[in-house]
């Protein structure tokens, strides 16, 4: 029995001793696996393109010390998480985030006063949208005081400060624009890739060698509602928003303000007062004139929170009166100057007084003009509408500005994009939304004659930004590393196939307020170094020390080995004197 | 008569429980799941004031406790009333009828099709054991069963529609189209079906046919089947009249069953074939998080495959004349 014991013992010291020798190159590695800190990227699952983009965000912040993690997570969950982050806690370990990688916007940089929306400190959550939280005063003072000047040029300095700062304070750093096309048929012509996303182009649209005709417009997602401004309309705006409907002003393929139903207008000295003059020969799609009261009609229920239209809060924190000058000259009044009175205020689509003048707001959204059959004054009247199946709307051969070439237009509802490329190429549909994400089949698209496609470059940057409340990442050097080491131009060429381009600014390039001078910090790791150690992270101490000899884990092993052989043998050899 | 009839109101009565259980279980679900509809609703349209959420929120009565919402559902679908839907603000009744006649075409299209195609097929395969007729029966039945529903619509809508051009891509008629008749609308409507009715059918024929074969080879195995032939009958009538009966029991159990399946199928079909139909409401309602389609729609399927399975059980009688219901 003592001699088992005895065996099991140095059997034990044996097995020690050959682990010690075995585990010394592991030990090793494991030494080399230092990191400076770690942080968390969260992307919406099923987003292909974002998930290999954070993928080269990890492999290069690995290359500077930086360990990161991605987490695809739900739209639900990254919608929580982003925005309600804030019931749990704020960072990622607290069901909140430390940054996210997501196309952020689509209208909503056409108007440099809209960079507010996501970095003011007025907008922190959950009074608004901005979740990074991040402040400054001064930046807060030149949106203030940009957005309360109506001239452009006087506004430029302003906003060119005002992203001089965020480029140097990166609360967000953005990466790319990608180029959505828009597949058609040869013979569709007089589309226009900004106007299309706004359905205005549909006024443009014309077939090749066809007097009238009719195009099929086909589209993932069906239209949940008809009037913009209710929750869910999302994909309204390319089917009966500008086509059926129409505001005050609107964008140009420039994305500058212009005039729909108002031919001109005039603003005050104070640039508090607008008066728009309308157009006269304007006729609702059922023969009634239109008039500057079904403008006061509409606003009236815009200004009214039951009505639920979203442009509320702007029509409440902007609107202070309105009135109806007579039939053709509409006055409004604001609370303050502000610039992007027009973007917030001016495209409130315009609904029919006529009709909806007795119903009371809180009914408008279940009202038939919202849920069976838009009318409005538009250069089409709809004509039908198929929920999961089509719109229907044809030519209004009374249109003020003139009739639209085409006699109809269908907006189709096909989910499955390889089935709307299959009924595209049949000839069954002639245009193909930029919602299909058919990028990767431009190649094949090329090959096909009877197919061509415009490319739109997206208004809506890829951001990723960044979670202020992160104890590392608060730091404005890390953010500039962390923004050197995105590899934008090989995200543009590997990821997208070239069907994008490298994004520098918080202001889209095609707009006026887009300056090529200021910029986030591009990709450069030696830089991305430089700034690691301006926040205080040394290198040295992410060099692995030097590795441990072989020779000095062999010794210990031996001298173990040896060691458990030599007391074995005496205990032993006692053990036999004594019996 | 009276067992029978007592038997059917038992089983009505027994099947409430489950109706209950499953409406709890899909209430807790839909809302466990990760956001809510007014995040899928308004998320993608940019910066939506929170005000304008919370006054959403609470008019659609979503501020209330997750038990206080399902008593208000409770008490309303008791009284007949399936809710509004939050997306369409139009009430569910009106969609699910919209949307259902043409599921329902399509599922008892492909239903009927499937049988004619795979009873006839599996006897023929059983009979024929192992000669070529079961063998090609056999392979073909394995793709049906193995193929993602979504792979055979697109690859019928490539070869069919696009290289042959033999029928439409998608939809239930040819939008925009004039029709001189009722014929010609008929015809066209029914085109639009060829494709979509294949695809759902041919999984659940592929399904069947296996089924019928297994059972007749098991069934013509059986004492009774030899000892009619050795008195001498004819081998239709040893077939079709003593041993097809009987291995069409379980058959009639699959088809049944197959309800809740061809409705998961349907919702692939409608959405690869662009049908408007429930299957592709329900995908829309779930993304939406429109919690009152979702469980009126939830509710209405559960009772259809309660009621199918009670048809179901109900003809075994007719075929098995020794199935008491007592």
């Amino acid at each position: 029995m003592k001699r088992k014991s005895i065996s099991l013992i140095l059997s034990m010291i044996t097995a020690l001793s050959v682990f010690v020798l075995l585990s010394a190159p592991l030990v090793n590695a494991q030494e080399e696996e230092r990191y400076f800190f770690e942080f968390h990227i969260m992307c919406i699952e099923g987003f292909e393109a974002h998930r290999m983009m954070a993928e080269m965000v990890q492999n290069e912040c690995g290359k500077i010390g930086i360990k990161v993690t991605i987490d695809m997570v739900d739209f639900s969950i990254f919608m929580d998480r982003m925005y309600a982050g804030g019931k749990t806690g704020e960072l990622s370990d607290e069901n909140g985030w430390d940054t996210w990688l997501c196309q952020f916007g689509d209208a909503s940089e056409l108007d440099p006063d809209n960079m507010g929306t996501l970095f003011h400190s007025k907008n922190e959550h959950p009074a608004g949208w901005n979740c990074e939280h991040w402040f400054n005063g001064k930046f807060d003072e030149l949106m203030d005081e940009a957005a309360v000047l109506t001239d452009i040029e006087a506004r430029k300095p302003y906003y060119k400060e005002a992203m001089e700062i965020l480029a140097d304070e990166l609360p967000s750093t953005t990466i790319c624009y990608l180029k959505d096309p828009w597949v058609m048929r040869s013979n569709v012509m007089g589309f226009d890739g900004v106007l299309g996303c706004y359905g205005l182009g549909a006024y443009t649209w014309d077939l090749e060698d066809e007097e009238g005709g009719t195009v099929k417009y086909a589209q993932p997602g069906s239209l949940p509602s008809l009037v913009m401004e209710f929750a869910g309309a999302g994909t309204t705006g390319r089917a009966v928003g500008h086509t059926v409907w129409e505001a005050l002003m609107d964008y140009d393929n420039k994305y500058n303000p212009v005039g729909e139903l108002a031919e001109s207008w005039t603003v005050s000295e104070d640039s508090l007062t607008w008066t728009f003059k309308l157009y006269e020969n304007v006729l609702w799609h059922d023969g009634e004139p239109f008039t500057a009261d079904d403008i006061v009609c509409t606003y009236d229920a815009a200004m009214d929170p039951e009505t639920v239209f979203s442009s509320h809060s702007d029509f409440k924190e902007l609107v202070d009166s309105y009135r109806a000058v007579d039939d053709y000259t509409f006055e409004l009044t604001l609370t303050k100057p502000s610039a992007a009175a027009w973007s917030k205020i001016f495209t409130q689509t315009i609904l029919p007084k006529h009709i909806l003048d007795d119903v009371p707001h809180g009914d408008w959204k279940s009202h038939d003009l919202n849920t069976k059959l838009a009318i409005g004054t538009g250069p089409y009247k709809m004509v039908d509408w198929k929920p999961q199946e089509y719109v229907e709307i044809a030519v209004n051969e009374d249109y003020y500005r003139g009739q639209a070439p085409l006699d109809h237009v269908f907006f189709v509802n096909i989910p499955d994009a390889a089935t709307a490329l299959a009924a595209l190429e049949k000839g069954d549909v002639d245009i193909l939304d930029t919602y299909y994400s058919l990028g990767k089949e431009v190649p094949q698209i090329e090959t096909n004659p009877d197919l061509k496609y415009v490319l739109r470059i997206n208004p809506g940057a890829v951001h990723f930004m960044f979670q202020l409340s992160h104890p590392v990442l608060n730091n404005k050097w890390v953010r500039k590393a962390i923004s050197s080491c995105i590899p934008r131009q090989q995200i543009v060429d590997d990821i997208l196939a070239g069907l994008g381009d490298v994004c520098t600014s918080y202001i889209h390039p095609l707009t006026w307020a887009y300056d090529p001078d200021i910029s986030v910090p591009m990709y450069d790791l030696d830089q991305a170094k430089i700034y690691m150690e301006m926040a205080g992270f040394e290198y040295e101490w992410l060099e692995p020390p030097p590795t441990t000899p072989m020779s000095a884990y062999l010794l210990p092993a031996v001298g173990g080995l040896v060691a458990g052989i030599v007391v074995g043998a005496i205990v032993m050899s006692l053990l036999k004197r004594t019996s | 008569m009276g067992g029978l009839r007592d038997y059917i109101i038992r089983r009505i009565m027994s099947s409430i429980p489950t109706l209950f259980g499953i409406s709890i279980l899909t209430f807790t679900i839909i809302h466990l799941a990760p956001g809510g509809p007014l995040r899928f609703s308004l998320a993608l349209q940019g910066d939506i004031p929170v005000e304008y959420l919370l006054e959403i929120e609470r008019r659609l009565g979503l501020d209330k406790p997750i038990w206080m919402q399902y008593v208000i559902w409770l008490k309303n679908i008791l009284t007949g009333n399936l809710g509004t839907s939050y997306i369409k603000e139009v009430p569910v009744i009106n969609l699910i009828s919209l949307y259902s006649w043409n599921t329902i075409k399509l599922m008892f299209s492909a239903q009927v099709l499937a049988l004619i195609i795979a009873v006839p097929l599996g006897i023929i395969s059983a009979i024929k054991q192992d000669s070529i007729v079961d063998n090609v029966s056999r392979f073909v039945s394995l793709f049906g069963v193995s193929l993602p529903t979504f792979w055979t619509g697109l690859m019928l809508i490539f070869l069919i529609s696009v290289k042959l051009d033999l029928l439409p891509v998608f939809g239930s008629h040819t939008i925009g189209a004039i029709y001189s008749s009722p014929i010609e609308a008929f015809l066209d409507q029914a085109s639009h079906m060829v494709l979509p009715v294949t695809v759902l059918a041919f999984s659940s024929a592929a399904l069947i046919t296996r089924l019928v074969r297994s059972s007749m080879l098991e069934v013509l195995r059986q004492d009774y089947i030899m000892t009619a032939r050795a008195k001498g009958l004819r081998e239709n009538i040893v077939v079709y009249k003593h041993a097809l009966r009987n291995a069409l029991l379980p058959v009639v159990t699959v088809t049944g069953m197959s309800m809740g399946f061809l409705l998961a199928g349907a919702t692939v079909t409608e959405t690869v074939f662009a049908w408007p139909g429930l299957g592709r409401f329900v995908v829309q309602c779930t993304f939406n998080r429109d919690y009152p389609a979702i469980m009126a729609i939830t509710m209405i399927v559960a009772l259809m495959v309660v009621l199918s399975n009670l048809i179901t059980d109900l003809t075994y009688g007719f075929l098995d004349p020794r199935i008491r219901y007592e």
